[in-house]
């Protein structure tokens, strides 16, 4: 877009819209890395940064709402700055549930009874399945910054696999529990990951929608 | 130009702007004359340079359509071929074709009165004669030799549907001129309508007048597109948000997009659409 | 603006008037008073003729001054009185006629080079002296026509002395109808005929009255046009195509006796006196009238 000569208050509120979006993809980023993290074992602390990021996620959703509807109110955009701040709306509140999701994974691994291999190790599918989220919220973060909608254009099909996934792993789950090869405790809290990360990429899936909108004005299905 | 004075009201308010184009073979046309007015390849040419270039663009009956672009884009040019009051200004030449009710309003033998008469005009600032305000509301009929009785009933009747009547209906008597702003240009929307159009063009019609005045103006909108075709030239691209069904942007003479509003304001196809109306240019 | 400096907050606001802001204050105190003693020095002629006409005028007047015919050395103005009446309806009426119907043309149809030629050929019109206007009636009316010295050529010739005042008025004020009222007019459906007689003519009419009766003060006060054209006759007129009697004639012919032959140069004060009057009159009338109309369109011109 030509830099805006006129309208430079309306420039600069979007502006500023977009470096809190742009917090948010990097805060949530960390936080679903801080949760695959700890579903690999590997602890170092991250399980509170996971905490911290949640809630500065929830922080900046909060400004973020704010600056949209001051801008809706002051500045009537219309166009793609409406779809850019209608768009931010629903994307920031997708990215406070990645946040969610990704402390509520750090909680579900914290329950888990110590000395049991960590999650990963016990259910590689999940590991794929957390691979595959992680590129999904990649995916749609870039095409997002970049404003391409052609970026997200597969994203549907990595959601399919992520959802076969979560069918193939509930299924494992349901059957090593009666097998009794798993405790209860310790299954449920696997069922409650693997549920997690189907739903983080249901949100990735959002955003792409969202960031298709925003840049093509044509709302998926 | 003669037709029913006003067409039996539809049982089914079908959405024109809706989309789908009405299916012709299936039902006889639910609405009498969907399109009132079709410009094609309209050109106005002045001595030095050309004001409308080759704009094709057709006016729904029972809809308001917005005409929207920088200054000197052609927007009021546009809407004073629709009437013929282009030809009022010297100098400038009219090529191409408008059809009102699939008449051609510039064809040989159409005199601009009858034409004028049919499809009103209200100005950027409210135009009232120094007369009463009965006689401001006469003024159209007086010319073709209305009786009185028919006159009296018909100046009620615009006052009313230009919603001035309860402010004004038991002061007739009085010089137009002392009327508010606001209440001179319904005024003038009251002396349009008594000559029973089924179109009316308004130029800027609430650019010299105070929010309230603008206000009731564009509530006023809302009901006359229930029974008229209404197009307005407005510089606000917020007033043309809330009272137009469509929208058209006008840039340098030629049309560049027409829509329904909102998407033309959601999601325009064109570029230089897109930079005017989130305010990047003009 | 708001460069004051905080020690002292006023300082902008309150300082001492400097130099240049003195010599301003002090033009403005020149014209403020120099404006006032101007106007007074220019109503004094006004007054010392008004004196001077009334104090020659008024002692000798009586009913007889208006009533009888003006006879050898003295008698009465009745004669110039309704010789000047006649003679001023029909070059109104002329004049009027003509000259509205040309204003109209030339604010509302005329293509704008005739226009400009008109224009140009009124202020010509306006600028020929009166007694070249009354050659022009003499050779063409008197002689031309085997006329003589009538009051009908008179009339003719006087309109035409009168014709670029009220031409050049209706111009102006045909002109000056805001140009939207046209559009409004057109718009709702009128021909240009309709709008120029049911809404320019009415906006016109005030300025357009006011110039006619304009026409009309400068036309009684005309001599010369008339003594070439309508003869002199000390009875009134006994048909348009008679010599006639008028007030300006008698100020023109008496003015030049002797004090001592009768009260010949006391009839010439009294004609002034009442010519005087008239125009006062008419001028006092067309502010009534055209004021009443004018209240109508108030609001129109802001």
């Amino acid at each position: 877009m030509t830099p805006p000569e006129q309208r430079r208050d309306l420039a600069e509120s979007l502006e500023r819209l977009a470096e809190s979006m742009g917090s948010m993809f990097e805060l949530s980023h960390l936080a679903l890395e801080g949760a695959l993290r700890a579903l690999a074992g590997e602890n170092g602390g991250s399980a509170e940064a996971v905490l911290t990021l949640d809630r500065e996620l929830y922080g900046l959703k909060a400004q973020v709402v704010m600056g949209c509807v001051e801008l809706l109110a002051l500045q009537a955009p219309v166009a793609r700055d409406l779809r850019v701040v209608t768009g931010d709306l629903e994307i920031a509140s997708d990215l406070d549930r990645v946040g969610r999701y990704s402390k509520d994974i750090v909680e579900a691994v914290h329950a888990l009874p110590a000395g049991e291999p960590n999650a990963f190790s016990a259910l590689p599918a999940l590991r794929e399945m957390g691979t595959l989220t992680e590129r999904m919220l990649t995916t749609v973060s870039e095409a997002y910054l970049h404003g391409d909608a052609e970026a997200v254009r597969h994203i549907e099909e990595a959601d399919n696999s992520v959802d076969a996934l979560h069918e193939q792993i509930f299924h494992e789950l349901v059957a090593r529990i009666s097998d009794k090869r798993l405790a209860a405790g310790t299954g449920a809290s696997l069922i409650l990951v693997n549920r997690y990360l189907e739903r983080l990429a249901d949100h990735a899936v959002n955003i792409g929608g969202h960031v298709e909108y925003m840049v093509t004005g044509v709302r998926p299905r | 130009m003669s037709d029913a004075p006003e067409p039996p009201p539809t049982p089914t308010p079908t959405d024109p702007a809706a989309g789908a184009p009405p299916s012709a073979t299936l039902r006889e046309a639910p609405v009498p004359h969907p399109v009132l007015l079709a410009v094609r390849h309209l050109f106005v040419r002045a001595p030095k340079r050309v004001l409308l270039d080759d704009i094709s663009l057709e006016l729904n009956d029972r809809e308001v359509t917005a005409i929207i672009g920088p200054s000197g884009c052609g927007k009021t040019t546009f809407i004073r071929t629709l009437n013929r009051m282009v030809e009022v200004s010297p100098g400038l030449r009219v090529e191409g074709s408008v059809r009102y009710k699939g008449q051609e309003i510039y064809g040989a033998g159409i005199d601009p009165v009858q034409v004028r008469r049919r499809i009103g005009m209200v100005f950027q600032r409210p135009i009232v004669f120094p007369m009463s305000i009965y006689e401001n509301v006469a003024f159209g009929l007086r010319l073709e030799g209305t009786d009185e009785d028919e006159v009296e009933a018909t100046v009620e009747r615009s006052l009313k549907r230009a919603g001035l009547w309860r402010e004004v209906g038991d002061s007739l008597e009085a010089p137009a001129l002392q009327l508010s702003g606001g209440q001179q240009q319904r005024l003038c929307i009251a002396r349009a309508l008594a000559t029973g159009p089924r179109v009316l063009l308004m130029d800027e019609p609430t650019a010299s007048l105070d929010p309230v005045g603008t206000q009731k103006i564009e509530d006023l909108l809302f009901e006359l597109k229930h029974e008229y075709s209404v197009v307005i030239v407005t510089h606000n691209m917020q007033q043309a948000a809330r009272v137009a069904d469509r929208t058209a942007f006008f840039y340098g003479g030629k049309l560049v997009e027409v829509d329904e509003t909102a998407r033309l304001f959601e999601t325009p196809r064109e570029r230089l659409t897109e930079q005017y109306i989130t305010g990047r240019f003009g | 603006m708001a460069a004051a400096t905080p020690s002292n907050p006023a300082s902008d606001l309150l300082g001492p008037a400097d130099g240049r802001l003195r010599y301003r204050l002090w033009v403005d105190r020149v014209v403020r008073w120099g404006l006032p003693l101007t106007f007074l020095l220019v109503l004094v002629p006004l007054f010392d003729l008004l004196y001077w006409v009334s104090a020659k005028a008024l002692p000798t007047f009586t009913w007889a001054t208006i009533s009888t015919n003006p006879v050898g050395f003295g008698g009465g103005l009745w004669a110039p009185i309704t010789g000047t009446f006649l003679l001023i309806t029909i070059a109104t009426a002329i004049s009027g006629g003509l000259g509205i119907l040309a204003g109209m043309y030339t604010a509302e149809f005329a293509p704008p080079p005739v226009a400009r030629l008109a224009r140009l050929a009124g202020n010509l019109l306006a600028g020929v002296p009166a007694i070249v206007v009354g050659y022009f009636g003499y050779f063409l009316l008197v002689l031309y026509t085997h006329w003589g010295f009538t009051t009908l050529a008179g009339a003719i010739t006087l309109s035409v002395f009168m014709l670029p005042y009220v031409y050049r008025v209706c111009d102006l004020s045909f002109s000056s109808v805001p140009r939207d009222q046209r559009e409004a007019a057109l718009a709702a459906g009128a021909t240009p005929r309709q709008y120029l007689l049911r809404v320019a003519f009415p906006i016109a009419f005030p300025s357009v009255l006011t110039g006619v009766f304009l026409a009309m003060a400068i036309g009684l006060g005309e001599t010369a046009p008339l003594v070439l054209t309508a003869g002199w006759s000390n009875s009134p007129s006994t048909g348009l195509l008679s010599t006639t009697s008028y007030l300006t004639g008698v100020v023109y012919q008496n003015y030049q006796f002797p004090d001592t032959l009768g009260h010949l140069v006391t009839l010439a004060f009294q004609a002034a006196f009442l010519l005087v009057v008239i125009v006062l009159v008419l001028n006092i009338l067309v502010q009534v009238i055209a004021g009443r109309y004018r209240r109508r369109l108030q609001g129109l011109f802001s």
